[in-house]
């Protein structure tokens, strides 16, 4: 497996609608493998590999967890609303990092600051709406000289991958790393893909709610992460999905119940190659195959899943054993034809 | 399939909804009527060391109508399960004041991990056994009479319609997966592209302990809804048809979203003049709903009614009335 690929996807910035960074890495990536290429109004990146088989969209997601400057106060200090599911201990005390172009410069300026809390008698009261982002400045004037009302930031934090496992703040694109790797790899496909890196999940999925109708796929399969439940805690719903037992065949989120033709398929091919694979049902996790599922008058949807822990966090982890599976199993699927599914 | 046996072409579309036509005259418009077919339901999530089933809610699962209920595994073959409950003898007085949580329970199959493994897997669909029955004044009782009354309603409606010519083309939905979201009816909305629309789901009716939050009553006949979800036009028609055939009716305010497939169909495509009518139901989501049969017999004579108001009549200019 690329790791340093991987690391690269990962590692880049992209708060939801400031997918640019990825979306370039993306093009890069695929401009000599694909035989169409477009950016569609949204942002998201829709690549096509031709075949003579039913359309077939695999989807992933660029951006991540991401926050926008709402207000400047009169001391330079930010605040903000956040873009994804996050909690207000997830966030407080964390680090972030500012991706905008500064008025009146043309390089980005990578700044980083601090979500810090007010300071407020009652501890136990402290919630969302207390929270302030402190980036070093000492005026309204000063901060209006290096980010705008609208400024976008993600968690700050390196991508770190051992031997074992990856820590990223954008551990989400694991897909993106998923789908790019297979576009690339896969030889002539039966089928008429479409490899689509979505924008904007963060914002109830705007991105493949869009991609979605631009390619009509007859088919879909959704690759993103989920959550994983060998956490410790006694309170804790024992639901499947476990890191280190391999990709994980989606059967139900919140947002979806794959169609059991897809779950079949996707069982069976793993099978077939020795895929390691294990079955996700999450219980308040939604993916892209929510909107997908509904779209176009319905559209036969599945998902593989890299099991992560502290997914809506700023340090997600996902060992990389269960990326690998889901990658030679992206692979398979994509070189297997989408026949009689329904 | 019922629907065939009223003249009418029967498909399934790509999403698992049913979808009925009865083909107009040309240049008439498109009606559409719609119940949701599923139920409430569970879902294996794990078999545990001991052949216990864990599972997790499909829709909105009351925990407390759960305990002490013969489940079917939807398995490999159907298998007969019991979720049980520790004897009230071992319940210490802070757990009997508590409803026990999904977490807490599971299905038992009578089988080992080891038997149980090759009939059942991780996301088997389960249901609550129930045998529906019949109560006095006409009334049924049984589990997923929400909302296989309204389906009732349709088939009523479809049959008074057997013999009868219509300029528009008339459609019957019976849609998947409502109560995992409203999600069957918005892709049912897309494959018709209706003009009008009208859902039937059950509402609220009055029972004891809901009095102060409820209009409608059992028995009194299906409640035409009003509201932001509703095209007020086509509120009006349903209320001037029930008036004028003398068909029992009673008024369901919903100031709000109402949470049916009409929800979603009201917003579908470039927007559908929706109506919405509910059928009053007592006990929603438990295995013992109960609604009156004489309801759902007027609802379908309403919407046959209200077809037969509309015919050669120009939808738009219904909608502009």
């Amino acid at each position: 497996m690329n790791l340093e690929l991987l690391q690269k996807i990962c590692g880049l910035a992209a708060p939801s609608s400031g997918e640019g960074a990825v979306r370039d890495c993306v093009i890069d990536l695929l401009k000599d493998v694909a035989d169409e290429i477009k950016v569609d109004p949204l942002g998201s990146v829709i690549a096509r590999k031709k075949g003579a088989g039913p359309k077939v969209m695999f989807a992933c997601h660029m951006d991540q967890p991401s926050f926008m400057i709402n207000f400047i106060d009169k001391d330079g200090f930010l605040r903000f609303s956040h873009m994804g599911k996050l909690a207000f201990e997830q966030i407080r005390g964390q680090r972030v990092v500012f991706q905008n172009d500064p008025p009146g410069e043309s390089l980005r300026s990578v700044m980083t600051g601090v979500i810090a809390c007010e300071k407020i008698r009652d501890k136990q009261q402290a919630s969302m709406i207390h929270l302030y982002m402190d980036a070093g400045f000492r005026s309204r004037e000063e901060a209006e000289k290096h980010i705008a009302i609208g400024g976008l930031c993600v968690f700050a934090g390196e991508t770190v991958i051992d031997g074992r496992k990856i820590i990223s703040p954008g551990l989400g694109r694991a897909g993106a790393f998923v789908l790019a790797e297979t576009a690339k790899a896969m030889q002539s496909s039966p089928n008429d893909m479409y490899f689509v890196f979505n924008a904007q999940r963060e914002v109830d999925f705007a991105g493949a709610k869009a991609s979605v109708w631009t390619v009509s796929p007859d088919y879909a399969v959704c690759f993103d992460l989920a959550p994983s439940h060998d956490i410790p805690s006694p309170e804790i719903q024992q639901l499947p999905v476990r890191a280190g037992n391999g990709a994980a065949i989606k059967i139900k989120d919140s947002s979806v119940i794959c169609h059991p033709g897809l779950i079949h398929f996707i069982e069976d091919t793993a099978k077939e190659n020795g895929v390691r694979v294990q079955f996700e049902i999450s219980e308040s996790f939604q993916s892209g195959a929510g909107p997908v599922h509904t779209a176009n008058g319905g559209v036969p949807a599945g998902g593989v899943s890299i099991p992560a822990r502290g997914i809506d966090s700023a340090h997600p982890i996902a060992l990389l054993s269960d990326i690998e599976e889901s990658l030679r199993l992206a692979l398979h699927l994509a070189q297997k034809p989408f026949e009689n599914l329904v | 399939m019922e629907f065939a046996k009223y003249r009418c072409d029967v498909s399934a579309d790509r999403f698992g909804n049913v979808i009925a036509c009865k083909k107009g005259k040309q240049g008439g418009g498109k009606l559409m009527f719609a119940a949701h077919m599923d139920e409430i339901g569970l879902m294996v999530s794990q078999i545990d060391e001991q052949g216990f089933l864990k599972f997790s809610p499909i829709g909105g699962c009351d925990q407390r109508t759960l305990l002490s209920q013969e489940v079917i595994v939807h398995g490999r073959r159907d298998v007969f399960g019991v979720i049980g409950l520790k004897p009230p003898h071992l319940t210490s007085d802070e757990e009997q004041k508590k409803s026990v949580s999904i977490a807490d329970m599971a299905i038992d199959i009578g089988f080992s991990q080891e038997e149980a493994e090759p009939l059942v897997r991780v996301g088997d669909i389960v249901t609550v056994r129930r045998k529906t029955i019949e109560l006095r004044n006409d009334l049924l009782s049984g589990k997923s009479l929400d909302d296989k009354a309204g389906v009732a309603a349709l088939l009523e409606c479809a049959k008074n319609l057997v013999d009868y010519e219509n300029t528009h083309d008339l459609y019957f939905a019976a849609t998947a997966q409502k109560e995992a979201g409203i999600r069957g009816a918005r892709a049912a909305a897309f494959n018709v592209n209706p003009d009008i629309c009208v859902v039937v789901d059950a509402g609220f009716a009055k029972m004891p302990g809901l009095d102060a939050f409820s209009a409608i009553e059992l028995g009194k006949g299906p409640a035409i809804a009003v509201g932001p979800n509703i095209r007020y036009a086509i509120f009006e028609v349903l209320k001037e048809t029930a008036e004028k055939n003398e068909i029992m009716f009673q008024i369901d305010p919903i100031p709000g979203m109402s949470y049916t497939d009409a929800m979603f169909i009201q917003i579908a495509g470039r927007g559908v003049a929706t109506g919405l009518i509910s059928l009053p139901l007592k006990y929603m989501h438990t295995s013992v709903e109960t609604v009156s049969m004489k309801d759902v017999t007027r609802a379908g004579t309403l919407l046959s009614c209200f077809t037969r108001s509309l015919n050669s009549r120009d939808l738009e200019m219904v909608l502009c009335s």
